[in-house]
């Protein structure tokens, strides 16, 4: 008996160690700022000068933690031990959110700002009435190449020309470097069957005489010159292009991939207003252009690019013109089959 | 030894030394390379030290860790040696079983600790933050604590104890005197190892980390995104010199209490 009141002490000890935490933070009510915003980011995604200022204009403190993957904030926000106000889901995982009913319908009125996002942004496919989210950043995933190596403009097609032998790369990704081949068979990248998949792995396979490797952050190869045509984000090119003047960016004529992350409201947030305040002074011009100036993503905000120099605003990695735009697609949520499917060929076309 | 195999060794110990060091030493030479992407060395600069001071994130995720870790390493030790002290020396009912139970949280997936924390945390409706961290680390560490100091207990001289007893010496005044000058060494290894572990635990601070009580290991994590920042390479850099001016002051101690 003795040894199972010791047992439950243990177990006392540890749930007090963890109940230390637990401390409340002020609710509000509409048009009351609350004390705390509990702000949950990708990693890298947002520079401290913008939480500082905030901070100091509306005197709330900005409880700022990072993830590296939407599974792992959707873990965080499902098991209900913390209640974020904002997180930043990509566009697919936002209109799985808005079918799980976990996101809270934002009141654009306290959000004048969102007038500054660029209307090519405006009703995506992922929130067709702009009801819960609001464009964050968002880049793409095209063609890296070096101008002195590749002649005219590549297309993913190229990624197979002989020519260019040893010196391909290609993300190392299932659903980035599958989509990628599907776009180039004319086949569906959304809602690819079975057969598709094959036709495709298959595909894949042809092209590893010329492959260099599959790297998803190629910017060193690109730099030094071993790479000569990379299949990668637009980020990463954009930090090769700072480095080496030789390399540009392109979205193929096959289409090239959209992703873009976006700000919301969970359910399980206590400060509504707050976090819409926040929101509505991320769309400020100024404060939007430094997100873009602090990482290598496409800024969706009108008035930001209204402030950038004619240099920035053309950089073929970060803005690629409104036609290449329209023509490349948006990365949609897959069923479970077809993703483990995907990594099933992957894995078996890379062992080849 | 003949001269050959004298010089295979020798080449042997360096490829492995070799082994272990150069991806470090790399690391620390690119801390001060001027170019933000790794590979290529293009100037010498101090740079990514003053950014690393003045990165508000990683700071505050560097003393996360060091709390939890300090923190962790003392539960741990104290109960970690009690636990083995206990086993060690009295027989009560169920012993095997609750030996048993101490080496479960060595062999089980980290995976599951967090996941099932994480789990409790969601049902009894409590908050992600720096406390719930510690729960999960200190399961983990005082089991190891104690197979540390349970061998060291059994290589103890029995008689040692029992001749203080003679001498006039109460059970307290024998633990102190004797017993804990004896076990030192092995309570020390204990402690070390507990503070090793929890400094770069990963997954179970993935899963009970709250805002803004980021570790290290799961901010770092959340940044490789762009590719490690060389202020990363810096951090490591210091924290590369800080373990081995800790490990060099340890073993100086150790010979003295030998």
């Amino acid at each position: 008996m003795k040894h199972f009141v010791k047992l439950f002490l243990a177990i006392v000890l540890v749930l007090l160690l963890a109940a230390c935490g637990s401390d409340d933070a002020g609710g509000s009510s509409d048009g009351e700022l609350a004390d705390k915003l509990y702000l949950f980011n990708w990693g890298e995604y947002m520079p401290q000068e913008v939480l500082d200022s905030f901070e100091e204009e509306f005197g709330v403190e900005v409880v700022y933690s990072t993830y590296s993957s939407n599974q792992e904030m959707l873990t965080k926000l499902n098991s209900g031990t913390v209640n974020y106000d904002i997180v930043v889901p990509t566009d697919y995982i936002v209109k799985r959110m808005i079918n799980d009913d976990l996101l809270l319908e934002l009141n654009m009125d306290n959000i004048p700002n969102f007038e500054n996002i660029q209307s090519v942004f405006h009703e995506r496919d992922f929130d067709p009435d702009n009801k819960f989210s609001v464009p964050y950043l968002y880049g793409s995933t095209g063609i890296a190449y070096n101008t002195t190596k590749i002649e005219g403009t590549p297309s993913y097609a190229d990624l197979w020309n002989e020519a260019y032998a040893g010196h391909v790369t290609v993300q190392d990704d299932p659903r980035e470097s599958l989509s990628m081949v599907l776009q180039t068979l004319g086949l569906p990248m959304n809602d690819p069957s079975e057969e598709d998949l094959q036709k495709a792995k298959e595909e894949l396979a042809k092209l590893h005489p010329n492959l260099l490797a599959y790297d998803s952050s190629p910017s060193a190869q690109l730099i030094s010159g071993e790479a000569w045509i990379s299949h990668t984000y637009s980020g990463e090119a954009g930090i090769a292009m700072l480095e080496n003047p030789d390399i540009t960016y392109v979205l193929p004529e096959e289409g090239g991939e959209l992703w873009m992350d976006n700000l919301v409201i969970p359910k399980t947030s206590e400060n509504q207003y707050t976090a819409e305040v926040f929101i509505n002074y991320l769309l400020e011009p100024e404060v939007s252009k430094q997100l873009s100036d602090a990482f290598p993503y496409s800024n969706p905000n009108q008035g930001a690019l209204d402030l950038m120099s004619e240099e920035e605003r053309t950089n073929a990695a970060s803005y690629p013109p409104e036609d290449q735009l329209a023509n490349a697609q948006w990365f949609e949520d897959l069923p479970p089959e077809t993703i483990q499917t995907m990594n099933r060929l992957y894995k078996e076309v890379k062992v080849e | 030894m003949r001269p050959k195999t004298k010089k295979i060794l020798f080449l042997f110990t360096t490829l492995i030394f070799m082994f272990f060091y150069i991806p470090i030493i790399i690391l620390m030479a690119f801390s001060f390379n001027d170019s933000k992407v790794g590979t290529v060395w293009t100037g010498f600069t101090f740079d990514w030290y003053k950014s690393l001071f003045s990165n508000d994130q990683i700071i505050s995720a560097v003393t996360n860790s060091l709390i939890i870790a300090v923190i962790t390493t003392l539960i741990a030790t104290v109960f970690g040696t009690l636990a083995a002290l206990a086993i060690h020396r009295y027989n009560f009912p169920g012993k095997k079983a609750f030996n048993f139970l101490f080496y479960i949280p060595v062999v089980i997936p980290d995976i599951i600790v967090a996941v099932a924390l994480l789990a409790l945390y969601g049902w009894l409706d409590i908050t992600l933050g720096i406390s719930t961290v510690f729960p999960g680390h200190v399961a983990i560490t005082i089991s190891y604590v104690m197979l540390v100091v349970i061998a060291r207990l059994a290589g103890l001289d029995a008689s040692l104890e029992e001749a203080a007893k003679d001498l006039g010496a109460n059970e307290w005044q024998t633990f102190w005197k004797v017993t804990f000058p004896l076990i030192f060494p092995g309570v020390l290894a204990g402690a070390l190892l507990a503070f090793t572990i929890s400094l770069d635990e990963f997954v179970i601070s993935y899963f009970t980390t709250g805002p803004g009580s980021d570790t290290l290991p799961v901010l770092v994590y959340s940044m490789v995104r762009l590719g490690v920042s060389p202020e990363i390479n810096a951090l490591s850099t210091i924290m590369v010199l800080l373990i081995v001016i800790m490990v060099v002051i340890t073993g100086r101690k150790m010979r003295v209490s030998k």
